[in-house]
């Protein structure tokens, strides 16, 4: 297992390179000048040379990235000009609303999605599966922004049970942050679940078809013992695939459910920056959130090593 | 009648397809007693797995699996009972050896996992206890140092010892009755005999019945007490090993016996194989089932079902003519 998991750490350098490049490059892909840009029309020759000179424009673009890289790795990823603090200080003001939603909503996506998609499985080819899989097809094509308005319009205007939007953080209560989060985490979480139990389905139904079912049902097991002992373990590496892209595929697109219930997330500080061209904080988040989704694709080669022998111990035997 | 440990009437299986009803197995009866190995034979095809299979139900899918007949074993008809008693048998009384070993183990728990299983299940050992019992059972089986095997994953092992951990499986409970579905086929011919050896050892100490399940006549003659022929979901013939090689009544038998590969004598001598292919479920002959493929048949087996007829010493014969074709066989070789 210990070489297993300094492999797949190594293999992450390649990746962390490109990446650092790419979210480098967006400064100097996006037309214009960053400076005269940040300055406004307004600005004076002078004033934009200034800054220019200030935000190290002039020198080579290598010693640039450099530059850069270093800062990163001492946790500066610069200043924001519109909000006058560090980018680092603003993400971590509006990472926890995100952290918390996400996780929410992918507990909601789990929660819906691993029972059905098994209880599809065992009832393959009947109504029941067929329904299932037409609500799944419909949890896919529905926009999350718009059930996210739909629950509004049912939940919170009129049953009055859940506020309409906003957001209170952990420090408030656990009621008090989970409230606000709940149709958030509903909208954005249905359309996981939809492919997560999907996924759960067709895993489960090639792996009830393999012969070591057949032997685990001659040994005298009950039929739960078969299903989630015997066939879930094995099916279960597509499943957590998938549930990892999903997970960081919320992480951005949160930006439109948390307009759409204003919470002050990484998906409103993005959408913020970028109509404001607040380029410092624009490559702080997109590093940030390339940065999460690379990390959870590490989490889920390592959780395959537990759940699968065979993927743990290939190089040994 | 009666007190045999297996005894199988008319069993039907049928399954539910996309292209129709079908009827993989189609009628068929026979025994095994206490101590004996009861040896079924045919071609690819002919129903030998799924008559193994459900005799433990194990292809019980609502609404797509439908069985007709019976299938008596210690006086309960397995047909009718409940899923809790039906789970109490499997891997207790009545045990399986699959077809393919390499897939027949789960690839994430190690083999002394799934050894233990069935034991803590049926005997409602501690796991401590069943782990000393996975050990007995590897040193059984002739599995050299069991303690470190125990913890190990199945990738880890070779074929042959697969197979040896899925007979250590089957065997666990001392069940009274083993369904052994070609457990060598996938294996080298050295393997082949040290399992059928330790086998048979384990019969004649727990005094089990085994249906072996073979290609291979063979593993036939050395191995099993009587034999019954399968073709296309019915059984055709069935007697004693040596009646059966000796003198075989069935148009189907003689074939299968004169293409078993000659050790001796002329190796160039042409294998006279069986011509024509089995027909698909789909397609069943109206007639005696072989009869497309029969160099004997005339218009009454084209036309006319045979019955399973028994003759003395315990022998049964499906066939319109097999007073005529006796000895067919011993004249054209
Ligand atoms: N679950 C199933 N659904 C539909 N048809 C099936 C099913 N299982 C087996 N059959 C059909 O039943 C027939 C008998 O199959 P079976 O596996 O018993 O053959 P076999 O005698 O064991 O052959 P082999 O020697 O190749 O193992 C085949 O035509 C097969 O296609
Ligand atoms: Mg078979």
């Amino acid at each position: 297992m210990k070489s297993y998991i300094l492999k797949r750490i190594l293999s992450l350098i390649p990746v962390l390179l490109i990446v650092s490049i790419v979210v480098f490059m967006i400064i100097h892909l996006t037309p214009g000048d960053p400076a005269a840009v940040i300055l406004g029309p307004e600005a004076s020759h002078e004033d934009v040379k200034q800054l220019q000179e200030e935000l190290g424009l002039n020198d080579p673009v290598y010693q640039q990235y450099f530059h850069w890289v270093e800062g990163v790795f001492q946790g500066n990823l610069g200043d924001s000009f519109f909000m006058d603090k560090p980018v680092t200080e603003a993400i971590l003001e509006h990472l926890g609303p995100t952290i918390s939603l996400a996780i929410l909503s992918q507990i909601t996506a789990i929660l819906i999605a691993l029972p059905l998609g098994i209880m599809a499985a065992r009832k393959r080819g009947t109504a029941t599966d067929q329904t299932f899989m037409g609500l799944s097809l419909l949890g896919i094509s529905i926009p999350h922004f718009l059930f996210g308005l739909f629950l509004i319009i049912i939940l919170a205007i009129n049953l009055r049970w859940l506020p309409v939007a906003g957001y209170k953080p952990l420090s408030a209560g656990f009621w008090e942050h989970i409230k606000y989060l709940i149709m958030p985490a509903i909208a954005l979480g249905t359309g996981q679940a939809a492919l997560i139990a999907r996924m759960t389905r067709s895993s489960m139904v090639e792996t009830l078809n393999l012969n070591f079912i057949k032997t685990a049902r001659s040994k005298g097991l009950h039929e739960r013992k078969v299903i989630y002992k015997h066939t879930l373990r094995n099916a279960f590496i597509p499943i957590l695939t998938v549930i990892g892209q999903t997970f960081g595929t919320l992480v951005a697109g949160a930006a439109v459910t948390e307009t759409v219930f204003n919470i002050p997330g990484i998906g409103q500080l993005i959408i913020n920056s970028v109509e404001r061209r607040d380029y410092m904080v624009i490559q702080g988040t997109v590093l940030m959130v390339t940065l999460t989704y690379v990390l959870i694709n590490l989490l889920v080669d390592l959780l395959y090593g537990v759940i699968d022998p065979r993927v743990r111990l290939k190089k040994e035997s | 009648m009666g007190d045999h440990l297996l005894e199988v009437n008319n069993l039907k299986t049928h399954f539910r397809t996309e292209r129709g009803k079908v009827t993989a197995v189609d009628g068929i009866s026979f025994h095994v007693d206490r101590g004996e190995v009861l040896a079924i034979v045919g071609e690819s095809g002919c129903g030998k797995s799924v008559t193994a299979q459900s005799i433990l139900r194990l292809f019980e899918e609502k609404g797509v699996t439908s069985y007709d007949g019976e299938i008596n074993f210690e006086g309960k008809n397995l047909l009718k009972i409940s899923d809790s008693e039906m789970r109490k048998i499997r891997g207790n009384d009545i045990s399986m050896i699959f077809q393919d070993p390499l897939s027949s183990l789960n690839p994430v728990f190690t083999i002394g996992d799934q050894i233990m299983e069935p034991i803590m299940l049926h005997q409602k050992l501690s796991k401590k206890e069943a782990y000393e019992r996975a050990i007995e059972m590897l040193k059984l089986i002739g599995i050299p140092a069991p303690e470190q095997r125990v913890h190990e994953y199945p990738h880890q092992i070779s074929g042959g010892m697969r197979q040896r951990v899925m007979i250590a499986i089957a065997l666990a409970c001392q069940p009274k009755l083993l369904i052994a579905d070609e457990p060598t086929t996938a294996l080298d011919v050295t393997i082949q005999s040290q399992i059928l050896e330790l086998i048979d050892s384990l019969r004649q100490k727990l005094d089990m019945g085994i249906m072996l399940i073979t290609h291979d006549l063979g593993v036939v003659a050395q191995h099993c007490t009587r034999v019954a022929v399968m073709y296309l979901g019915e059984v055709v013939e069935e007697g004693d090993v040596e009646s059966l090689f000796e003198n075989p009544l069935h148009p189907y038998t003689q074939g299968l016996i004169s293409s078993i590969p000659q050790l001796f004598g002329n190796r160039n001598k042409k294998l006279s194989i069986i011509k024509g292919m089995v027909p698909s479920l789909n397609e069943i002959p109206k007639g005696c089932r072989f009869a497309p493929r029969c160099p004997f048949a005339d218009a009454k087996c084209m036309n006319e079902k045979p019955e399973l007829e028994t003759l003395d010493h315990n022998k049964r014969i499906k066939c319109w003519h097999h007073q005529t074709i006796k000895g067919a066989v011993s004249n054209a070789t």
